[in-house]
């Protein structure tokens, strides 16, 4: 991959971008932290509705996430802004492999204004410090790539994810990292995943991940048909979940799966790596974000601009329709595969070459757009429906 | 599976799409009417009825409850009997795996 | 007495705003409704909520959404959706639309992408603005308004305040556990001089107080007055003004300025402030203007 380029962190891992994140690590920080980052070049801060309650398993997967971001390699520095000083806990974990995180609260800062204020002044030091880093040449292995597919029709599977999966497999070659996730896009295609396993247990955990799913499902009661395929799925011809799991499984290429990981967990090695999200394009691009991946590469039929806070996202049309109408929200078309200009094999190499470019510095398209959709999945919400609402006279 | 071949074996553009030769249903990728002739996967089928873009048209019949073959893989059941050159869809197939 | 002014609307309620409410209804969607509410000065809610969510979850989330759009606060709403959520957006406008609401929608997807959505967007906002633009606040009639308290904590101002909203005639919503408010609010309904009012306890699990306020917009009412846990802090919400009363602890001392009382400044000084907020002075909440939001979920994302 010439002329790849990247930050060199000290953890070893590689940045390809160089932001200073303003992190709220409660629902009430959020304000602060979008005027604080809306004032300071260079600054990006995410919104999200965290309010500390919740089962314990939330609570571990919204620390991990939390962590994941504030110590993420394409941040130079992040300004964590928690509500009480106890919610200093999570930026010394994210201090704990070397990222640079400072910490302000609500309750020290006075409020909101205060916190503004001191916030300012602490992002404009972080900012003028990343202005001084520098990018260097990086190897391939700088790279861990996150596989999505968000909007899929029916033309995911002919097109945009076997390329896709093209560019995996050849990133995978030359020593980078790449995941695939979306575990309720994988029901109907996991004993292919299984076989490429690169041991009986992983296979294993590929085959039980998508059991604990369908068993999710089950005991929520919950009809899935509508639900996946979404009705945007099935308008592009996606009839059943098996059918647009097998699709989406070819992001994957043919490449040696060599863990199951789960909700931001980082890989720990080299190569492609499963994990287990939810389908939501959102969840699944932040609990990959979260766990080191540094660029995503997302797949779209019907066409969506959502983007990453902190990681470019390119995007890839699977029909040349979607790419002239939705121009300027997507980055490469795939389409050329149907139009006869291009062979998967083409296509995979442009998309491996596009990433190398938006790794070096290109801006995407979401990024350009400001796109930074920020969620942190859940586990465990309520199992009855709540009385909301419900109105009682005395 | 391997790249899907364009039927005449040119980089023309194809009106449908058989991905896997095991297979019983082929992909629009261009406009299929109603009443139109096409090649697909070696053999010449006519649609029965409009088939939009990214949609599904049989290839051969598949009655009820027989599995749906695409890529090679099952993706689903019929629930309705499906004669080839038909439109297939959740109006007549069922996923095998989830309600 | 309260003599407020409020937007009266053709279905006969009355809004003490008057807001054009941008409501995307999927996350993906949010950056675009954002980017219309910003150019406009409409309102937006920023959640993370709509894809792949199925069954009851969805028919929740959907609920929560029409009913922010149908508080008597908003005068029009701009539904912005994507076009393959399976909270499906033109949907949710038809069923705002339904209620009696003036609403309009505008799909990504269809528009042509995010850049094309947020110009139709922002027409669309524009008109809607073009249209309440006429509307002048006018007296209102303390039966057509129902203030929410959101009692989290105990506080003597809750019972008073009930107590004069009462007694003035107007409604009142309760949310919130803290120490038999309910048993008091029965004793309290014997004292009311004039024909009772309705006295409405909308029953709400323990939940955050963003959760507290969006039962209390689906009951109607238009201000909130908040009385946060002593270990919470006052938040706002976006279409409702929230008047946070601080209590007696270290993080609400700490966190003075985010309130707009305390306990300590006493009911008159509590009610020339609700009236004040009625007739369109800002809340600490409504100057930040944060688009934070928060909706439970009844169940994982597929």
């Amino acid at each position: 991959m010439d002329g790849l380029t990247g930050y060199l962190r000290s953890d070893g891992r590689w940045g390809l971008r160089n932001h200073v994140l303003v992190l709220p690590l409660h629902l009430a920080a959020g304000a602060a932290a979008e005027r604080i980052a809306a004032s300071v070049d260079g600054a990006v801060s995410v919104v999200h509705d965290w309010t500390g309650e919740g089962s314990d398993e939330d609570v571990a997967r919204v620390g991990k996430v939390l962590v994941g971001f504030a110590g993420h390699p394409n941040v130079s520095a992040t300004l964590c802004i928690g509500l009480g000083e106890d919610d200093a806990t999570l930026a010394e974990r994210a201090r704990e492999r070397g990222a640079r995180v400072e910490f302000l609260s609500l309750e020290a800062g006075g409020g909101t204004a205060g916190t503004i204020e001191r916030g300012l002044s602490v992002t404009s030091g972080l900012a003028a410090e990343a202005a001084r880093l520098q990018r260097r040449t990086a190897p391939p292995s700088a790279i861990c790539l996150g596989l999505e597919c968000g909007g899929s029709d029916g033309m995911s599977g002919i097109t945009a994810n076997p390329a896709l999966g093209v560019a995996s497999d050849l990133l995978v070659e030359a020593g980078g990292t790449s995941v695939l996730a979306e575990t309720s896009e994988l029901v109907g295609a996991e004993h292919l995943l299984a076989e490429r396993a690169v041991s009986a247990e992983v296979a294993k955990d590929i085959i039980e991940m998508i059991e604990r799913f369908e068993r999710a499902a089950a005991s929520l009661g919950v009809d899935l048909r509508g639900g996946q395929p979404g009705p945007g799925n099935m308008k592009g011809g996606l009839t059943t979940i098996e059918e647009k799991s097998l699709g989406a499984a070819k992001k994957g290429g043919k490449a040696p799966i060599q863990s199951v990981l789960e909700y931001a967990e980082a890989p720990g090695t080299l190569g492609l790596h499963v994990m287990d999200t939810p389908g939501n394009d959102i969840e699944q691009m932040v609990g990959m974000v979260a766990a080191g991946c540094n660029i995503v590469a997302f797949t779209t039929g019907r066409g969506t601009p959502t983007g990453s806070p902190v990681a470019p996202c390119l995007k890839i049309a699977t029909n040349s329709d979607v790419f002239r109408r939705m121009r300027d929200d997507l980055d490469l078309n795939a389409g050329e595969i149907l139009d006869g200009t291009a062979s998967q094999l083409d296509m995979g190499r442009r998309i491996l070459a596009a990433l190398a470019g938006a790794a070096s510095g290109l801006p995407t398209a979401s990024e350009r757009h400001g796109n930074a959709e920020f969620a942190i999945s859940r586990v465990a919400p309520r199992a009855a429906m709540p009385t909301y609402g419900t109105v009682s006279r005395i | 599976m391997s790249e899907p071949q364009h039927p005449s074996g040119t980089r023309a553009t194809p009106v449908v799409m058989v991905l896997d030769e095991a297979d019983n249903v082929a992909v629009a990728v261009g406009v299929v009417e109603a009443g139109s002739h096409l090649a697909a996967g070696g053999a010449s089928i006519v649609a029965l009825e409009d088939v939009p873009i990214g949609h599904k048209i049989a290839l051969a019949p598949i009655p009820v409850g027989e599995v749906v073959r695409k890529y090679g893989e099952p993706i689903g059941v019929a629930t309705q009997p499906i004669e080839a050159g038909m439109h297939v869809h959740v109006h007549n197939v069922v996923s095998s795996r989830l309600p | 007495m309260l003599e407020a002014t409020a937007f009266h609307r053709p279905g006969g309620t009355a809004g003490a705003r008057n807001h054009v409410l941008v409501l995307p209804s999927v996350v993906c969607a949010a950056r675009v409704a954002r980017d219309v509410a910003t150019a406009t000065g409409g309102v937006s809610i920023v959640h993370q909520h709509g894809c792949s969510q199925v069954g009851d979850d969805a028919v929740r989330t959907g609920q929560v959404f029409e009913d922010v759009a149908c508080s008597p606060n908003v005068g029009a709403t701009l539904v912005i959706g994507l076009g393959c959520e399976t909270l499906e957006g033109h949907r949710l406008a038809s069923r705002i639309e339904q209620r009696g609401q003036s609403v309009e929608f505008t799909g990504i997807q269809d528009a042509g992408g995010s850049k094309e959505a947020v110009a139709t967007g922002v027409a669309a906002c524009t008109r809607l603005l073009a249209e309440l633009a006429g509307s002048e606040r006018a007296a209102v009639a303390p039966a057509k308004l129902t203030i929410g308290i959101e009692a989290a904590r105990a506080s003597p101002l809750v019972d008073a305040l009930a107590r004069r909203l009462a007694e003035a005639g107007a409604s009142v919503a309760l949310t919130g556990h803290a120490g038999g408010l309910q048993d008091r609010w029965s004793r309290a309904a014997a004292f009311s001089s004039t024909p009772p009012r309705p006295y409405r306890v909308v029953l709400q699990e323990a939940g955050h107080g963003v959760q507290q306020h969006l039962a209390l917009i689906a009951a109607g009412v238009q201000a909130i007055v908040s009385f946060p846990a002593l270990d919470a802090a006052p938040v706002g919400s976006p279409v409702c003004p929230v008047l946070a009363v601080r209590g007696s602890s270290p993080l609400h001392s700490a966190l003075a300025g985010d309130f707009d009382l305390s306990d300590g400044d006493g009911i008159d000084v509590l009610w020339r402030r609700m009236v004040e907020t009625i007739d369109g002075a800002p809340t600490v909440a409504e100057r930040l203007g944060s688009s934070v939001f928060a909706l439970e979920r009844l169940a994982m994302t597929m």
